[in-house]
């Protein structure tokens, strides 16, 4: 028997009983519409999670540390400073994007009598997609990287007395480079230096603090262009080139590349050259392996409905063969194999699996629309961008046919099997 | 003539609980080919078992059965659905068509499994239909035709492919007297115009006169046998 034949025959069975053919379907479409359904949720909710994390940035950054001498373990490393010959072989490294020294000065704030001691850091502008700076609380971000601009925290914005943060906004601030204690925390002699003039910054934003990643500590940060504190390093580097290369040369890098993906690779290669790297890489294949037995938690909720379809197929199917007995014997009289007689019943159940694989691929889909539309109305209503909430990607979409066919033939099994075995003598014996 | 069929001491056993039914208890026959065959007996005398396992339907439970030198009783499956598919043809009391297809569809059936081209299957189902007086009736279901209709249509179902052998089982059973005789006329024409051989299962003694020869069954075996009057 050939397939086309095996189709049509079949096709005409289903036909046959077409409400029961139709709720079987119905059945595969809920149980794979639902699998679909809960998967395209999950997948999209976390597509959108990830993909914003990655937009922040910080998933694209290796922090790198010149090693001591000594090292941990086996590897005795000689002590390794981060000089120019280093940055430049970082630099050689595939995927490398860019290379800044975080350059944080200690100043002292002034606006009006009130001050605050604090640290300024640079903002290469681009950094602007990264967290904190989405987070401007009030204002603006700073515009070049020469403007003689200043973001304040709202902390040192309350110590200088702005209740209001927005009050803040379009003052002038008077900057003065402390110089007690350059290099603080590395622990080196600092010997008589000199003073630079104390300068204005306008401030144009506040933000409210940055993410917790960086703790308390960070809440005083202020920050300016980056020029403004390659100016003052430049002040000292002047003066005193000796103790400004023993302070740079033990700060670490922070090394940005083109592509969250390569952070892996690109730590492995910098702490081949002798470095310390910290980088959030880790965090992000916890969250994978979350993301993954949480989708698999989901699948496997949803295979439950497709369980409880699978044995509907069994059911009509045995209803089929019983009904059809008599038919049965007249195929396999007329020269029907078994194997013809199997077939004809795995097609049916095989059909099934299809239609109710693209029932609730349709299903799905139409769900997902509605879901999307409705969450987008809410999300825009608050004030955010409209998101993809719900995504079927198409290996899902190719892996739920795979799944109802597959089940459904494996439905079809049993059924296929006796209907097979059926002794056609016995199946037209009229008495 | 050359011989179409022989079975020796062949026997078909049903196990009912404890007892043991012999319905066929050591049938031996020989056939010719071209030969029109009646068999003959009660109700129960075996006959239509007899007739299956002919037919390849079912097994014997001892014995040989010789269809043209092979013995049925070692085919595998497979060898059993090619000898049902194409070296005989059955046709049954209750005509045993699917209701749900066409008279012609119904004559096709036994193409389909024999992976013949769907012209040529149409094209030849057209043809028997003809054949058995039906041109005009090839899209009508079992259920718009009479008895004596659906039973031509079985038959030329039974000879869609060109079987050597064509069994009938009480074929008649079901028709009126009229009618039976209708049908009787179209096997012996049949018989008379292409020399197939056949094999009809009857209780009624008129119904076998049709054959060449008669052969009485009783509880499982041959009790004599009788040439045509
Ligand atoms: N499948 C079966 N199971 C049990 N007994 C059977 C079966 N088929 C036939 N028989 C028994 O075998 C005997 C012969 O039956 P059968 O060949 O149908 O007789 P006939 O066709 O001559 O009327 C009967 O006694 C019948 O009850
Ligand atoms: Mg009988």
């Amino acid at each position: 028997m050939i397939l086309r034949d095996a189709i049509d025959v079949s096709l005409d069975n289903l036909r046959q009983a077409r409400l029961r053919t139709f709720l079987t379907t119905l059945g595969v479409a809920i149980g794979v519409g639902s699998i679909v359904g809960m998967l395209a949720v999950a997948i999209g909710l976390q597509d959108n999670l990830y993909s914003q994390l990655l937009r922040t940035g910080f998933f694209r950054r290796i922090t790198v540390w010149a090693q001591g001498a000594g090292g941990r373990g086996e590897q005795q490393q000689p002590p390794r400073q981060i000089d120019e010959n280093a940055i430049l072989a970082i630099r050689q490294i595939p995927g490398v994007k860019l290379i800044t020294r975080e350059a944080r000065i200690p100043v002292r704030l002034q606006a009006g009598e009130k001050t605050v001691n604090t640290q300024m850091t640079g903002v290469i502008l681009d950094d602007a997609d990264e967290a904190v700076f989405t987070e401007i609380k009030q204002g603006r971000f700073i515009t070049s990287s020469e403007a003689r601009e200043i973001i304040l925290s709202s902390q040192t914005a309350k110590t200088l007395g702005f209740i209001d943060p927005a009050a803040a906004v379009g003052q002038m601030i008077r900057v003065r480079v402390r110089v007690d204690r350059p290099g603080a925390g590395f622990g080196f002699p600092v010997p008589e230096i000199p003073v630079p003039e104390p300068f204005e910054l306008k401030v144009v934003g506040v933000v409210e603090r940055e993410r917790a990643l960086f703790g308390d500590m960070n809440a005083r940060l202020v920050y300016a262009p980056q020029a403004v504190i390659e100016e003052q390093v430049q002040f000292f580097q002047t003066r005193v080139p000796m103790i400004m290369a023993m302070v740079t040369n033990w700060a670490p890098l922070q090394v940005r590349l083109n592509d969250a993906r390569d952070v892996d690779r690109v730590e492995k290669e910098i702490k081949g050259l002798g470095f310390r790297t910290i980088s959030v890489s880790s965090i992000i294949s916890n969250m994978r392996r979350a993301f993954i037995v949480v989708d698999m938690l989901l699948a496997l909720i949803g295979s439950m409905a497709l369980v409880v379809a699978s044995l509907g197929i069994i059911n009509t199917m045995v209803m089929a063969v019983l009904e059809r007995t008599r038919e049965i014997g007249v195929m396999k009289a007329v020269g029907a194999e078994d194997g013809d007689i199997r077939r004809i019943f795995l097609t049916e159940s095989a059909l099934i699996g299809v239609a109710g694989g693209l029932a609730g691929l349709l299903l799905a889909w139409l769900l997902g629309r509605a879901m999307n539309f409705g969450a987008n109305i809410y999300i825009e209503r608050q004030g955010f961008r409209a998101e993809t909430l719900f995504h079927i990607p198409l290996w899902l979409v190719a892996a739920a046919m795979a799944f109802a066919l597959g089940v459904s033939v494996a439905s079809g099994l049993y059924p296929a099997g006796r209907a097979a075995r059926i002794d056609p003598a016995r199946a037209l014996r009229h008495d | 003539m050359d011989q179409l069929l022989q079975t020796v001491n062949l026997q078909r056993h049903y196990h009912m609980g404890n007892s043991v039914v012999r319905a066929l208890d050591g049938v031996s026959l020989e056939m010719a080919e071209g030969e029109f065959v009646a068999l003959l007996g009660t109700s129960g005398s075996g006959k239509s078992t007899l007739l299956n396992l002919v037919g390849g339907m079912d097994r014997p439970t001892e014995g040989a059965l010789l269809f043209r030198g092979r013995n049925l009783a070692q085919f595998t499956s497979g060898e059993m659905a090619a000898h049902r598919r194409s070296s005989v043809g059955m046709v049954f009391q209750s005509f045993n068509l699917i209701p749900r297809k066409t008279a012609l569809e119904n004559v096709m059936l036994p193409m389909i499994f024999a992976e013949k081209p769907p012209g040529e299957r149409r094209r030849r189902a057209q043809e028997l239909l003809e054949r058995v007086g039906l041109a005009g009736r090839a899209a009508h279901r079992p259920a718009e035709l009479s008895g004596g209709e659906q039973q031509r249509v079985a038959i030329a179902r039974a000879l869609a492919n060109q079987p050597e052998l064509l069994l009938a089982d009480e074929l008649t059973g079901n028709l009126d007297s009229r009618t039976a005789a209708e049908i009787l006329a179209l096997l012996r024409g049949l018989h008379r115009e292409t020399g197939k051989s056949m094999l009809m299962v009857t209780h009624d003694e008129r119904i076998a006169a049709v054959a060449q020869r008669r052969l009485y069954l009783s509880d499982g075996k041959i009790v004599s046998e009788a040439a045509a009057t």
